[in-house]
């Protein structure tokens, strides 16, 4: 009898998976649905006979997915694409990247001295705010500003335990202001928790009209028609979220795989994410809607470079747990 | 010998459902067995300190609520009483994730309406007490339909001999009808405890303000961004809420062993109603106060939300949030998924569900206890291992890519199935239990067959219940968000995945306009089954 139900339940299993025919190339990124919607018919003239197959998520939950994948053995991802460079770090050193063996593409500060990944996108974060609240003059105008009086209470950010663009906020700021900065604005009452959406929504909300959060989302909302405003802090302009791009070491169709990793670089890629108001690391031309040029921004933002990807990611768990017994308790 | 073939088949189901993903994980964490050390960090056992406290407060607030409510709509004759429990059952069917959103919308510190409102309140929901107030609000609707469904099934010949006896009503309640609910009362405590500690939306958008980290917020913390090792991790925590589940049915086994009534033994059929008297108005009043705070109040907000341009400014008004619902091409095949996928689970969970109950109540098969333990682990465990635990053991296919089942439907029924099975093996066991063995033995004695008194006897008597259970899994199901983010492919989006996706992401409002589709739905669906269960009665 077990014998039976045993090989049925296999029947059934069987039954249920489908055949995949032709060449499949699965891409998990963090990019929003309208970035995806507009790249993917780019990338199906470009690779005819290719079908591409995305699984769109947050960045966490995307690495999540990976990671418990990987744990059995293979991801059936060809490609990532998502906002966290630390994880992507990790990957390479434990082998699950496939080496890029060609010239590497853009600006060295973003490239991965091996060739494992590239920045291949560059939201950057700024300092949002409600200017039902605060008008313009009255706004922060620096990350400095965020300790006075004025916003006692009124900033919050995403949470470095919960968003990957959170940590590389707090990453980078603790780098560049000294831990001394958050001590200061967790005495002034900084709450961090939830993603970009959730800063988002506290501000529009007013339950918190200042937040840390992405460039992207802030022009997203005023083009809603929402009360909001951000500055470029004058002591930083931003800090660049630098969004990798990787081959899995395990794809089954390498080739196919490292051509598609190859023409994300192209032109007509590269737009398709700063019409999603992200920078792009290759065309300094091309300027996101509502944003300062390319090179503006890189003269002011917080500095970044491989070096400094590869020494913050030797101390990712000393920055989290710092942070939590800083901020959050 | 059927009966061992369909025990076999039960067996072999609920392994393959609960005990090969937990075995599976279990084995991920004994390969680096230095990582249990996790278990006794000073951060863990705080969240687990805090997990316990606030789940217990929220049962000692929601009980006594519970019972009142419950007894008041179904035994007496306040005004509209049906009314009132339909209403009041029906926060349960609304993600509550959203539920915690829209109590943010209302009591937010400053912002909130209830706190622009009442401004000398000082209205604060992010503190531990607004975190239990929140809980019990959001779960109370899972103790009351248990208890509503109990009370509806009560032989009411016990308290028809306390009443001739001389007792007075208040006297049969806490006399006659309290112990008799016990093991009801039990069990759906145990549930709503075992809610709380798998519950993560809520204490992640309540409780990380407030700085109140529970094991479940814990967890996705390390699942989220704690790297490659971050599963096994997350695995190695959920042996918390393991334990504690195991511990709680353990206490739920005994006090079932220690109240064995059979409420159920065929000569009445309904329970009397009691007429109140004097008592009628307030208690009416009462239920009405407690109706609007506990679900008019928070679903309006959510439903205002809907229609606003700017989230929390009630000045202006629009429809956009339903148009861009309306122009996203996932939005009906999201629909169509969630509603096979609901139905399929739903019915997988009421049936093994069903076997279970009755293969531990009227059988003495070996193991039958043990089956029932293990088809309850899951209710426990937070969605999002659940899923991690199946794609790690059915998601590769074992290294034999025709099998796996990454990014089938199937994934998605397997980790629902999971973690819905322990509902409906907790909720029918005590009906099954409640209906007197002398009925089975009558008809036994006049030469039927045991599937013939399963079919004529025991299925009709628990109709109202597996009707109940059928619904109660389908729709949570309909709309589940953790678990599906993780185990949809293109194609098989769901709307909890439309929606986590929204709320997570992309456009929060068009959350609040989804889930308002989602309550008229229900607020037309939900009658129509309830005249179905009611039939089975007539």
């Amino acid at each position: 009898m077990v014998r039976v139900i045993a090989l049925m339940v296999v029947v059934v299993l069987l039954g249920c998976t489908k055949k995949e025919l032709g060449k499949t190339i699965w891409i998990y990124t963090s990019v929003y649905k309208e970035v995806v919607a507009e790249l993917t018919p780019i990338l199906e003239k470009k690779f005819p006979g290719v079908k591409f197959e995305w699984y769109q998520a947050g960045s966490e939950t995307v690495a999540a997915r990976v990671n418990a994948e990987l744990a059995t053995g293979r991801s059936k991802a060809d490609l990532v694409l998502t906002s966290d460079p630390f994880w992507y770090q990790e990957l390479a050193e434990r082998g699950h990247l496939k080496k890029w063996v060609g010239a590497l593409h853009g600006l060295k500060e973003f490239q991965n001295n091996l060739g494992f990944f590239e920045v291949i996108r560059l939201p950057v974060a700024v300092i949002g705010f409600n200017t039902e609240v605060f008008k313009t003059e009255k706004a922060p105008v620096s990350w400095a500003d965020l300790k006075s009086d004025r916003f006692n209470n009124r900033v919050s950010m995403g949470s470095p335990v919960e968003s990957g663009t959170a940590f590389s906020m707090v990453a980078q700021l603790s780098q560049a202001k000294g831990w001394d900065y958050f001590k200061a604005l967790r005495t002034n009452g900084l709450l961090s928790a939830g993603g970009n959406s959730a800063v988002l929504n506290r501000i529009e909300t007013k339950e918190r009209p200042v937040g840390i959060i992405l460039m992207e989302n802030m022009i997203e909302a005023k083009k809603r028609g929402s009360p909001v405003e951000f500055v470029y802090p004058s002591d930083g302009g931003a800090v660049w979220v630098p969004s990798p791009i990787a081959v899995m070491e395990k794809t089954k169709e390498p080739e196919v795989a490292q051509a598609v990793y190859e023409y994300f670089f192209s032109r007509a890629v590269q737009q398709g994410f700063v019409h999603g108001r992200m920078y792009s690391p290759i065309f300094a031309d091309l300027t996101p809607q509502g944003g300062k040029p390319y090179d503006w921004l890189f003269a002011h933002a917080l500095p970044w470079s491989t070096k400094l990807l590869g020494e913050l990611f030797t101390q990712r768990d000393a920055i989290k747990r710092t942070f939590v017994d800083t901020v959050m308790k | 010998m059927l009966l061992k073939s369909f025990y076999s088949l039960v067996v072999v189901l609920v392994s393959g459902l609960v005990l090969v993903p937990l075995v599976t994980a279990a084995y991920h964490v004994a390969a680096q067995p230095q990582m249990l050390a996790l278990l006794v960090d000073k951060d863990v056992i705080a969240a687990l300190v805090n997990t316990l406290t606030i789940a217990s407060a929220a049962l000692l607030v929601s009980m006594p609520v519970a019972v009142i409510l419950s007894w008041s709509v179904v035994r007496t004759n306040i005004l509209g009483r049906s009314l009132f429990r339909n209403v009041l059952v029906f926060p349960y069917y609304v993600p509550c994730f959203l539920l915690a959103v829209s109590w943010i919308t209302l009591a937010a510190p400053r912002v909130g309406i209830l706190s622009r409102l009442f401004p000398t309140w000082r209205v604060d929901l992010y503190n531990w007490w607004g975190l239990v107030g929140v809980f019990s609000a959001a779960y109370l609707p899972l103790i009351l339909s248990g208890l509503c469904n109990a009370f509806d099934d009560f032989d009411p010949s016990l308290e028809e001999a306390a009443r001739i006896a001389g007792a007075g009503p208040m006297t049969v309640l806490w006399r006659i009808t309290l112990p008799l609910m016990i093991p009801v009362i039990a069990t759906s405590g145990i549930l709503f405890f075992l809610a709380i500690l798998s519950a993560f939306g809520l204490p992640a958008v309540i409780g990380t303000p407030a700085r109140i980290g529970v094991l479940t917020t814990k967890i996705y913390e390390m699942v989220r961004l704690g790297g490659v090792d971050g599963v096994v991790h997350g695995f190695v925590l959920a042996l918390w809420l393991l334990v504690l589940t195991a511990g709680l049915l353990f206490v739920g086994e005994r006090i079932q062993r220690n109240n064995r009534y059979r409420l159920v033994v065929g000569k009445v059929s309904r329970a009397s109603v009691i007429t109140l008297g004097v008592w009628r108005g307030p208690l009416t009043v009462t239920v009405l106060l407690a109706t609007c705070v506990l679900v008019v109040l928070p679903l309006s907000a959510l439903v205002a939300s809907s229609f606003l341009v700017v989230a929390g400014d009630f000045s202006r008004f629009t429809l956009r949030n339903y148009l861009y619902l309306w122009a996203m091409p996932e939005l009906t095949r999201a629909f169509l998924n969630s509603f096979v996928l609901c139905l399929v689970t739903a019915a997988v969970c009421s049936a093994v569900g069903f076997a279970i109950g009755y293969f531990r109540d009227r059988t003495q098969l070996p193991g039958r206890q043990t089956l029932f333990l293990i088809a309850t682990l899951g209710y426990s465990l937070p969605g999002t291992l659940i899923a991690l635990a199946v794609i790690v053991s059915y998601g590769t296919g074992w290294g034999i890519e025709s099998i796996a089942l990454y990014g089938s439907v199937v994934l998605l029924v397997f980790a629902y199935a999971a973690k819905y099975m322990a509902l409906s093996a907790q909720s029918l066991l005590p009906a099954i239990a409640n209906v007197d063995h002398s009925l089975d033995d009558a008809a036994r004695l006049c030469g039927a067959t045991w599937p013939r008194v399963l079919a004529q006897i025991v299925v009709p008597l628990v109709r109202s219940s597996v009707i109940s259970v059928f619904v109660l899994t389908a729709v949570p199901v309909f709309t589940e968000l953790t678990m599906s983010a993780l185990l949809v492919g293109p194609g098989t989006e769901t709307v909890g995945t439309l929606l986590f996706q929204l709320q997570d992401y992309a456009n929060p409002l068009s959350a609040c306009a989804l889930s308002t589709i989602l309550i008229a739905l229900l607020a037309v669906c939900l009658p129509l089954v309830q005249r179905a269960q009611g039939r089975g009665w007539a």
